[in-house]
C-alpha cells in the first residue's frame, strides 16, 4: 500500500480564487496532493489523489449526463469514501446538483432513518438516490413508496435517461447552484440550503485567505460528517480548493475510536483540524496515556458546530499539554449552512478567549455585563469570543427595533455578504422568513459585540444541542404525541442548560388522567418514545391540562414554558401521584429551578 | 477494500438461552450505563430503557467490540433495538 498524498503538492499554491468547484479540481489535479481514508484503527484504507479523483469524476458525470438533465438533483448517501468523493465531483462535471443526506447513526434507528430519507427526498423531486451498496435495501424501503431509483455508489449503472446517448460533460458556470445541504429544519419539515458555486467558492475563499490563513505545509484531518457543512465545505472541498490533502476518518470510527483522529493529526503532521466541543470531550473521556504523541503541529484545533464551552477545552489543554498541544491553537468559531459554514474565527494563535458575566443581569436587562467581585458564583456565565466577521460580510446584533445594538447588548445576529445562501430549495416561505430583500441573513442566534468579536449566547431559540447534534423540538413532540395519543393535551419540549453549561432535554406533556397506575405508564411510554426520538435521554415531565403556555396565534410557547419550568412553575403530576401512593412524600414543583 | 464495498449480510440467530454467555457478558458491558436497576432482558431496549446517550452507546459498542474482536457494520447498528437483537448480531458477527 502507497503512503498517504504528501503535505507538498508541488504546484504554486492558489488560495480559493475560483469561479467554480471544477476549476479548482481541475488545478488541484496538476498535483500531488488528495485524499486519504483512515480504517478506525487509524490504517491508510485509501488514497485517492485530486489526480485520480478527477479522472474518476468525469468518467461517472459522462455516464450521468445521459441519465439526467442539467440542473437535476441526485441524492447522495454522505459516507466517508472515495464513492461519495468521486460521485459528488461527479455531479459537478455532470452539472447535476448533489444533495448529500445522512447515514444512519442512531443504535436501532432504522425506521427513523428512513423516515428521515422520505421526508428530506420525497419533496425534492431528486432523479435518483445514490447510497452505499449495503444500505441501498433501507433506501428502497424509504423511497420505492415515492418512485425514486437508489443505485449502488460505488458502481452505478444507469439506464438511459430522458438524454439518451449525450456523453459530454455540463460542468456548472459561475452562476449556477453547487448543492443542497439539509443540516438545517427539523426532520418532519426538511429544509434544504442551497449552496450556489458563487456561495460556495467565496465562503471556501474566505476561510482559505482569511479564516484559517491557509499556508504551504498545511494539512487537514478531519472526522466530521460529510453530510454537514463543516465536513463538507470545511474538510472536503476548502482543502480541495486550495490543494491541499486531507485525511479522513468516518465519524463512526471517531465515535467509537477518537484518539485515532489525534493520532493522525501526531502521525500525519496535521496542522488543521474541526470539531464540536464534544469531539474534544470525547478524546479525554477515552485517554488512557497508552500511546505517544505529537500534536504541536496542530496549529488551528477549531471548535464550531454547537456552543463552545471554555471548561471541556481547559481539559483537553491539560490532557494533551505534554504531548505538544498548545492552548494558542484553539479556534473558536462561528457559522451555519446558512452562510455556507463559516462567518467568524477567533483570531489565529490567540487561543480561546472568554468573556464571565453576570448571567441574572444578562436575564433580566439582556445586558452583558462582566461578572465583578460580588457576583454570586452560581449567576456567573462564560461565554467565548468567536472573531470578528469575515472580511467582505456584515454582521450586525440588532435590537428588538431592527436597530444595531452596542457592545454587551444582546440581540438577533444578522449576516450579509457573498457566502449568503439565496435561499431554501422549493421553500419560498422559509425563505422569506430568514432573508430580508436587502440580502441580511436573520439567523436566529443570539449573541453580543465585544471589541468587534462576536460571542454567541444562544443558537436558533428552539433548537436543542445534544452532543454536537441538532435535535428539533417537534420531532420529540410528535413522536410522543404519536406513541400516547389520545391521553394527552398538549407537549413542550426545550433544553434546560445545567451547571456545567451542558443542554438537557427536557419534554413536559399534559396528561388528561390523574390516576397513579394511568400516569406511570404514561411517564413510562412517553420517556420511551422521546428517547428513541432524540437518542438522548430526555426528561419527562408531567404536567396539568392548560398548563403549558401558547402565544396569541395559538402555537405553544417552548421559550416561555423552559422559564416556568426553570422558575418551579409547573404542578409535577408524577411525583403527586407518587405521594399519593406512598403517603409521606409532599408533592413538590417541577424542575430542580436551573 | 473501499468502505463501499464491505458488503455484510447479518442474519440474526436467535438463542433463547438466558445462560448464553454472549447475554451474560453483554449484561455486565451493560451495567454501567443501568444507572436506574432496570432488569435487563433479551426485551430491553437499550436506548430507551437505559439511560444511554448517542455517546455511551458508541463507549458501549466500542468495548462490545473489543470483548470479541468484531467490527459492527454502520447498518447492523441502526438495526440493533434490544438487547436480544445485540446478542444474536454479536453471534453472527463471530462466526463470519
Amino acid at each position: 500500500m502507497a503512503d498517504q498524498t504528501p503535505i507538498e503538492s508541488g504546484l504554486a499554491l492558489r488560495r480559493g480564487d475560483f469561479p467554480v468547484l471544477t476549476d479548482a479540481l481541475d488545478y488541484a489535479a496538476q498535483g500531488a496532493t488528495g485524499l486519504n481514508f483512515y480504517c478506525p484503527n487509524g490504517v491508510l484504507q485509501t488514497r485517492l489523489t485530486y489526480a485520480r479523483l478527477r479522472a474518476e469524476a468525469m468518467a461517472m458525470a459522462q455516464q450521468l449526463v445521459g441519465f439526467a438533465p442539467k440542473n437535476a438533483l441526485i441524492g447522495l448517501v454522505a459516507e466517508t469514501s472515495v464513492a461519495f468523493a468521486r460521485a459528488f465531483y461527479a455531479c459537478q462535471y455532470a452539472g447535476l446538483v448533489a444533495v448529500p443526506v445522512p447515514m444512519p447513526a442512531a443504535m436501532g434507528g432504522r425506521e427513523s432513518y428512513i423516515h428521515q430519507l422520505r421526508q428530506m427526498l420525497g419533496g425534492t423531486k431528486v432523479e435518483a438516490l445514490l447510497a452505499p451498496e449495503r444500505l441501498t435495501e433501507m433506501a428502497e424501503e424509504a423511497l420505492g413508496p415515492i418512485d425514486v431509483p437508489v443505485f449502488n455508489m460505488a458502481d452505478p449503472v444507469f439506464p438511459d435517461g430522458a438524454m439518451g446517448e449525450q456523453t459530454e460533460l455540463r460542468p456548472f458556470g459561475p452562476d449556477d447552484l453547487c448543492y443542497i445541504q439539509y443540516s438545517s429544519g427539523s426532520t418532519n419539515d426538511p429544509k434544504g440550503v442551497i449552496g450556489s458555486q458563487a456561495s460556495v467558492t467565496a465562503n471556501c475563499e474566505a476561510i482559505i485567505k482569511h479564516g484559517l490563513q491557509v499556508r504551504a505545509g498545511d494539512r487537514a484531518v478531519s472526522w466530521l460528517p460529510l453530510y454537514h457543512d463543516m465536513g463538507l465545505i470545511g474538510f472536503f472541498v476548502a482543502p480541495m480548493m486550495s490543494q491541499m490533502s486531507v485525511d479522513l476518518l468516518a465519524p463512526s470510527s471517531f465515535a467509537r475510536r477518537p484518539l485515532t483522529w489525534l493520532t493522525l493529526i501526531s502521525e500525519n503532521r496535521g496542522t488543521l483540524s474541526y470539531s464540536p466541543t464534544f469531539g474534544y470531550e470525547l478524546c479525554v473521556r477515552r485517554w488512557r496515556n497508552d500511546r505517544m504523541l505529537d500534536l504541536s503541529s496542530w496549529r488551528a484545533a477549531g471548535i464550531g458546530g454547537d456552543m463552545v464551552r471554555g471548561d471541556a477545552l481547559d481539559a483537553f489543554f491539560e490532557t494533551f499539554k505534554d504531548h505538544g498541544f498548545s492552548k494558542t491553537a484553539f479556534v473558536p468559531s462561528y457559522g451555519m449552512a446558512e452562510a455556507t459554514l463559516a462567518l467568524a474565527f477567533a483570531p489565529l494563535g490567540e487561543g480561546a478567549v472568554s468573556d464571565e458575566i453576570d448571567n441574572d443581569r444578562l436575564r433580566r436587562s439582556g445586558e452583558a455585563v462582566p461578572a465583578c467581585d460580588i457576583t454570586q458564583m452560581a449567576a456567573r456565565r462564560t461565554f467565548m469570543l468567536c472573531g470578528k466577521v469575515l472580511p467582505g460580510h456584515e454582521l450586525e446584533v440588532r435590537g428588538q427595533d431592527g436597530k444595531a445594538l452596542a457592545d454587551r447588548k444582546v440581540g438577533d445576529i444578522c449576516v450579509r455578504g457573498p457566502s449568503i445562501t439565496p435561499g431554501y430549495y422549493q421553500n419560498e416561505e422559509a425563505t422569506r422568513g430568514s432573508l430580508t430583500s436587502d440580502g441580511w441573513l436573520l439567523t436566529g442566534d443570539l449573541g453580543y459585540m465585544l471589541n468587534g468579536q462576536i460571542v454567541i449566547t444562544g443558537r436558533s431559540k428552539d433548537l436543542i444541542l445534544a452532543h454536537g447534534r441538532n435535535i428539533w423540538p417537534q420531532d420529540l413532540e410528535w413522536a410522543v404525541e404519536g406513541a400516547v395519543s389520545g391521553r394527552i393535551g398538549r407537549t413542550a419540549a426545550f433544553p434546560v442548560t445545567n451547571e456545567t453549561g451542558v443542554d438537557e432535554i427536557v419534554l413536559l406533556v399534559e396528561c388528561r388522567s390523574r390516576k397513579p397506575e394511568n400516569l406511570s405508564r404514561l411517564h413510562a411510554e412517553a420517556t420511551a418514545a422521546a428517547r428513541l426520538a432524540a437518542n438522548s435521554p430526555v426528561h419527562v415531565g408531567l404536567v396539568p391540562l392548560s398548563s403549558l403556555i401558547v402565544t396569541s396565534s395559538g402555537k405553544i410557547s417552548r421559550a416561555r414554558a423552559r422559564q416556568k419550568y426553570v422558575g418551579g412553575g409547573f404542578e409535577d403530576l408524577a411525583a403527586a401521584a407518587f405521594a399519593a401512593k406512598n403517603g409521606n412524600r409532599s408533592a413538590s414543583g417541577l424542575s430542580d429551578a436551573r | 477494500m473501499k468502505p463501499s464495498e464491505t458488503r455484510s449480510t447479518v442474519t440474526p440467530i436467535m438463542n433463547n438461552n438466558a445462560d448464553d454467555p454472549i447475554f451474560q457478558k453483554v449484561c455486565a458491558l451493560l451495567a454501567p450505563y443501568n444507572r436506574n436497576s432496570v432488569a435487563i432482558t433479551r426485551q430491553t431496549v437499550i436506548v430507551s430503557d437505559l439511560e444511554v446517550d448517542s455517546v455511551a452507546v458508541f463507549d458501549l459498542i466500542m468495548e462490545v467490540e473489543d470483548s470479541y474482536d468484531i467490527t459492527f457494520p454502520m447498518e447492523t447498528v441502526s438495526e440493533m433495538k434490544s438487547v436480544g437483537d445485540l446478542v444474536s448480531t454479536i453471534g453472527t458477527l463471530r462466526q463470519s
